[in-house]
């Protein structure tokens, strides 16, 4: 592969395919750590190290794994990179384990990873996997990193815990808030995704690694089947 | 109607997806084994430290019951009070405290050693001194309510909207005058 | 007392707790599929089930399998495969006996796996147990915390089905039409669970 091309898998994850703001993957993590931009850059750098070590992992496997049983052999293997950067963190950077307590161990659950593993990594040579990860997790830390910045500023009126405004909106540290500022930032990337011509995604569900097997699709596919069994 | 079992088709599968358990399970025994002494190190540490801050006259603890209660000691040996660590129920979660309660029985220092799960700025705040300092010379003796609560005995004002974090604390405190009140009498008799 | 604890645990779950309004889990399923009232109704259901099942058998191996064994680093792995085998079991258990309630359950199942509220419930009741000093928290605590984040996640996903129901009819401005005013109104509909924070101590004081 040529260079230009890698650079490419590297940097789709952190505008055209930001894995937040435009596949809208992951947004438990999202909504809950970025009180903070310190709790948000934590959350960000861990992931991105799961996402790192899982994407090389899987591409370097993806010969050997058996359809059959991918996801949960995915599963398994970023749950075991979870726990291991779990381990190193508590190990070296307790202050970031503390803060981000349940979150922390629920990145298995993010969609980005497992999402990243099934669409690229499980296709892809090795090299492409890592700047592939390496790309969605910057993309994902920017976001995080955005808003924490936001939501640190107008809840706390400071930024890294260094005090800039006098005012304090509560609300916005609290969930509300998180809501709230994400619609705003989803809102601010649709704005900028139809200026220039793309689709925009409406659900969550439309990047999600199992809409296949499941998603609003299956949901409404469901519906129907009722609706027919009932008639 | 009925699928043929293909023994291979079945094998094939279970034998690569145990293997891939086996190799997760054996790198996080070593990560574990590599880490888990740092990760004690470092519980300990932040114990410590928080030990040292609530008795600032304390050179050296003695234990008097693991992880809950410490005798702190000058540089000469003699006793300048306790270090009892105490927990509760906060608004997001556990909330850990450690009391310096002096040798007359009167409260030298509080330290909230311990409150991640509560909102950042509102009941995080109750780890800043200007809440932590209101504990300081009162008496181990009374029980201390959140005056909100109570206008009599020995009060403190509630960090602004944290009430339940500030209530937390105040009871780990409580806790801690208590268990020294035991202890105290204990050694009376 | 244990009645006292139980009613307290699982009010607490549903109201100041919730998982969905209060601790941003599931938060795919909440916005994905609060669309219309059945859909909300039977993928919550399916939800709780799985969750009560997943911490009823979670609970036990950690206390009573990693915890004497010193391997309690294997939590993350062991959970998740034990939830998504479980799914599975239940899903052909279904299809298999109960076909009518395959029918309305079964296609939320598949999803459930990768539902972080069901990950999050089997290791927060271990954390809950370990933090609690009040009183003894149980097996049983546990199964009730777990039942009451189960009917939490369906209390959310009714309501903001109501209020998502109102705005289809709504005029709203073109660039925040789809998943901006979803979670606008998320926002507002946390809002109104702000305002339980502290009335299950008030209500049933434990000492």
């Amino acid at each position: 592969m040529e260079k230009r091309s890698y650079l490419k898998e590297f940097t789709k994850g952190i505008v055209k395919e930001n894995p937040v703001l435009c596949l809208v993957l992951g947004t438990c993590p999202t909504l809950a750590v970025t009180t903070s931009a310190f709790n948000a850059i934590g959350m960000g750098v861990a992931a991105t190290a799961v996402l790192i070590c899982s994407n090389a992992v899987i591409s370097a496997l993806r010969r050997f794994i058996p359809d059959k049983v991918r996801i949960p052999a995915y599963i398994t293997i970023i749950a075991g990179f979870v726990t291991i950067v779990q381990m190193i963190v508590k190990a070296y950077a307790p202050a970031i384990n503390d803060s981000l307590g349940i979150y922390l161990p629920l990145i298995v659950v993010n969609c980005i990873i497992l999402g990243r593993a099934e669409m690229f990594a499980g296709k892809n040579p090795v090299i492409p996997s890592i700047l592939d990860g390496l790309g969605m997790g910057v993309g994902f830390t920017a976001a995080l990193l955005l808003m924490g910045i936001i939501r640190e500023l107008l809840g706390s009126g400071a930024i890294f815990g260094i005090q800039l405004l006098p005012v304090q909106i509560l609300i916005f540290i609290l969930p509300p808030g998180g809501f709230f500022v994400f619609g705003m930032l989803i809102m601010l990337a649709n704005k900028l995704n139809t200026r220039a011509g793309k689709k925009v995604k409406s659900t969550p569900c439309d990047g999600c690694p199992m809409a296949a097997s499941c998603s609003q699709k299956s949901c409404e596919n469901g519906e129907k089947e009722a609706a027919e069994n009932v008639g | 109607m009925k699928k043929k079992l293909n023994a291979k088709a079945i094998l094939i599968p279970t034998v690569s997806l145990f293997l891939i358990c086996l190799v997760v399970t054996a790198l996080l025994a070593l990560t574990d084994n590599a880490t888990a002494k740092k990760i004690a190190e470092n519980e300990a540490k932040s114990k410590q430290e928080s030990m040292f801050s609530v008795l600032p006259g304390a050179a050296d603890f003695d234990e008097i019951e693991a992880d809950v209660m410490y005798l702190g000691k000058d540089k000469d040996g003699k006793t300048v009070g306790y270090a009892i660590s105490t927990a509760s129920q906060g608004y997001g979660g556990q909330v850990k405290v450690m009391t310096g309660i002096g040798t007359d029985g009167s409260i030298v220092g509080v330290d909230v050693f311990y409150n991640d799960d509560e909102t950042p700025g509102l009941g995080k705040n109750t780890s800043k001194e200007s809440f932590r300092d209101q504990y300081k010379g009162l008496s181990a003796k009374e029980s201390i309510s959140v005056s909100k609560d109570s206008s009599s005995g020995q009060t403190v004002d509630a960090v602004t909207s944290a009430t339940i974090s500030s209530r937390a604390v105040t009871k780990a405190v409580n806790e801690a005058c208590q268990l020294y009140n035991d202890y105290s009498q204990k050694e009376a008799k | 007392m244990l009645v006292k604890s139980l009613v307290a645990v699982f009010l607490a779950a549903i109201l100041t707790e919730n998982y969905v309004l209060c601790k941003f889990l599931g938060i795919c399923p909440f916005l994905g599929v609060s669309k219309k009232l059945n859909t909300a109704v039977g993928m919550s259901v399916a939800v709780t089930f799985v969750m009560v099942l997943a911490t009823a058998v979670t609970y036990p191996i950690y206390m009573y399998i990693l915890v004497p064994s010193g391997i309690e680093y294997l939590q993350t792995v062991l959970f998740i495969l034990i939830i998504a085998g479980l799914v599975q079991l239940v899903e052909i258990i279904l299809k298999k006996y109960m076909p009518p309630l395959y029918q309305s359950l079964g296609i939320y199942l598949p999803l459930i796996t990768t539902n972080c509220a069901v990950l999050g419930v089997t290791m927060l009741v271990l954390q809950k147990a370990d933090s609690t000093t009040a009183y003894d928290y149980t097996y049983l605590h546990a199964l009730v915390n777990a039942l009451g984040a189960g009917i939490g996640f369906l209390v959310a996903m009714v309501m903001f089905a109501g209020v998502r129901g109102r705005l289809e009819s709504a005029d709203i401005p073109k660039s925040l039409k789809g998943l901006p005013i979803t979670l606008v109104s998320a926002a507002l509909t946390s809002l109104s669970f702000l305002g339980f924070a502290g009335v299950v101590d008030k209500l049933i004081p434990l000492a």
